[in-house]
């Protein structure tokens, strides 16, 4: 059963991306100013897009679309509330999964068609991190769905009504935190933009709508992969008293307030080190939670 | 590859103008410069009276604790660390406006009471504050980052005769303020480190900060309480002056200046060095780690 609706998806990205907005200003210490913040994004969307001197326009330009495209998709895939459930998939999980792979060919285009040495840096950058990175997020899909025996989120949600899964599997919490963290390209593991070292990285040559879309794919991310955090590992929208859509949407919250958190906290993560945490440590772990689902899957949700 | 390609071309020399009068080789630090000048005018006039002696040293050390914090803060804006350069804006700001309170002519000999209580309460603030930001350097974070990066040895640093928070930080004991009567008064005693990489360049760099926190407070003391300073070292041949980089030279002959900062060129022939090799991320911060003037680095 599906009750998909695009425009219900559409509308929760930009009010979501909103609401990401006001929770980076909280965390950084600011106070928000909404006025300020849609006089800089009339500025930002006013400025004439950039035309780069290299042979790769329509690449560069097709980027922010299939980043937004494939936010979009990932966010379509979290189950928000028992009756908003966008794309409900048998396979729902690997489809968040799958689209938040298409971030690295957008990632990579935007680095490849910007034609600058720094922007090609960061997207290679990118290519190394997300082939790290990407199969701890499988791995830990696969572990998190065992004890429901679906790869539906909703069935997921609805295995953790007794005990949400971050207690029974704190490993695979631990291993998920970093990996989506490094997908949404967010502090510490921001190195294919890395500001202060690359100028920008991929997205430096970015101006006018192009800007505003990478910003916007950014924090539609963090609010999927929040969200999805609060599926898989937080009982979704299971919790007493309230309603279960602010249940979900204060669990999506937190998750993300405390990724943004972390990133205020920690310095950049350098590449070689990001890239031998994920060979090293984090897909060994991530084989070894889901020999642990397993025997959790035996022992207790047979 | 890259980073020693971009490195050597970014760090060849601009050549002076023939026949123009020589500009002070660090522009980033005004305050010991004219420190410096001032003193070898003295000197050259044979009328040492050091007027405003404690005004000047207090000048001196903000300026070189601001210049170092300002650098940690680049560092964290380097590294992707917000609460580092929110830590290090939060020791600056006290800092800065205590600068703010000084006299443009600092051989003033009287500071107003007032002027001197205010500046003594805003570094206190700074000295309150510095205490956490020694925390967050001294963790695992920026070690992570930075050691092991661009080391200079001991030898290294005596061969290329480095100066300043660079070969201190390769165990080199040189500073020029060990010599100064007026330091010595105030019990200073120089910040060594021995490992020479990135990381002991950051640590001593806020060691030093930190103390010249502290020698501001005392010689704020002193000039309240309008204590006699000693008498100035003979100096036939100009003043040195331990600047924010390293060692200033200022000698006026007759009708000319003779400014010149001893192992500047030797840092950037070390820096060039340290970054041949690295990651482009490990090279920046290296880079960095050397503090050069952006006004002798140039194409």
């Amino acid at each position: 059963m599906s009750d998909f609706s695009p425009l219900a998806i559409l509308g929760l990205g930009v009010v979501g991306a909103s609401c990401v907005w006001l929770l980076e200003e909280l965390v950084a210490g600011a106070r928000p100013a909404p006025a300020r913040a849609l006089r800089g994004l009339g500025t930002t969307l006013r400025a004439p897009l950039r035309r780069p001197e290299t042979y790769d326009n329509a690449l560069f330009h097709l980027a922010p679309g299939l980043l937004v495209l494939a936010a979009m998709v990932a966010l379509a895939t979290v189950p928000w509330a028992p009756g908003f459930r966008g794309i409900d998939f048998q396979a729902g999980a690997l489809l968040f999964a799958g689209a938040l792979a298409y971030v690295t060919p957008a990632m990579f285009m935007a680095g490849w068609g910007a034609g600058r040495p720094l922007a090609v840096v960061g997207g290679f950058r990118w290519l190394a991190l997300m082939l790290a990175y990407a199969m701890p997020v499988a791995m830990v899909i696969t572990a998190v769905a065992a004890p429901a025996g679906s790869l539906r989120p909703t069935d997921i949600v609805n295995v953790q009504h007794a005990v949400p899964m971050a207690l029974v599997q704190p490993l695979a919490l631990a291993l998920w935190l970093p990996a989506v963290t490094a997908v949404c390209f967010l502090p510490p593991f921001d190195l294919p933009q890395a500001d202060a070292e690359l100028g920008g990285g991929v997205f430096s040559e970015y101006r006018g709508l192009d800007r505003v879309l990478v910003t916007l794919a950014q924090r539609i991310l963090l609010l999927a992969a929040s969200g999805m955090t609060a599926a898989l590992f937080l009982a979704g929208w299971h919790g007493p008293l309230l309603p279960p859509a602010l249940w979900m949407a204060l669990k999506t919250a937190a998750v993300a307030a405390l990724i943004l958190w972390g990133g205020r906290r920690l310095p950049r993560v350098e590449v070689d080190r990001a890239l031998s945490l994920a060979w090293k440590v984090a897909n060994p772990l991530a084989i070894l939670a889901i020999v642990i689902a397993g025997g959790l899957t035996l022992a207790f949700y047979r | 590859m890259v980073a020693e390609c971009g490195v050597r071309a970014t760090l060849r020399q601009p050549r002076p103008p023939v026949g123009a009068a020589p500009l002070p080789p660090d522009a980033l630090s005004p305050v010991a410069w004219l420190v410096a000048t001032a003193g070898a005018s003295e000197v050259d006039s044979g009328v040492a009276v050091r007027n405003g002696a404690w005004l000047r040293l207090s000048a001196v050390e903000l300026e070189r604790a601001v210049s170092h914090l300002a650098w940690l803060r680049a560092l964290a804006r380097l590294l992707g660390w917000p609460t580092l350069v929110e830590e290090a804006s939060a020791v600056l700001e006290p800092l800065n406006a205590s600068r703010l309170h000084l006299p443009v002519e600092l051989a003033t000999p009287d500071l107003p009471d007032t002027t001197a209580h205010d500046m003594a309460a805003l570094v206190d603030v700074a000295a309150a504050r510095v205490a956490h930001l020694r925390e967050l350097c001294h963790g695992r974070r920026l070690a992570r980052r930075t050691a092991r990066l661009g080391v200079v040895t001991h030898p290294t640093a005596v061969a290329l005769a480095l100066g300043g928070p660079v070969a201190r930080a390769s165990g080199v004991d040189a500073d020029a303020r060990s010599h100064d009567p007026l330091y010595r008064e105030l019990g200073f005693v120089p910040a060594v480190c021995e490992d020479g990489d990135a990381l002991a360049r950051t640590l001593l760099r806020l060691d030093e900060a930190e103390a010249s926190i502290a020698l501001v407070r005392h010689a704020l003391e002193r000039a309240r309480q309008y204590a006699v300073p000693p008498a100035p070292p003979a100096a036939p041949t100009g003043v040195t002056l331990e600047g924010p980089r390293g060692p200033l030279h200022a000698q006026r002959m007759r009708h000319e200046w003779r400014l010149t900062a001893p192992g500047q060129q030797a840092a950037l022939t070390a820096a060039a060095d340290a970054v041949v090799g690295l990651e482009w991320a490990a090279a920046l911060v290296v880079l960095s780690s050397f503090d050069l003037s952006p006004w002798k680095v140039g194409p």
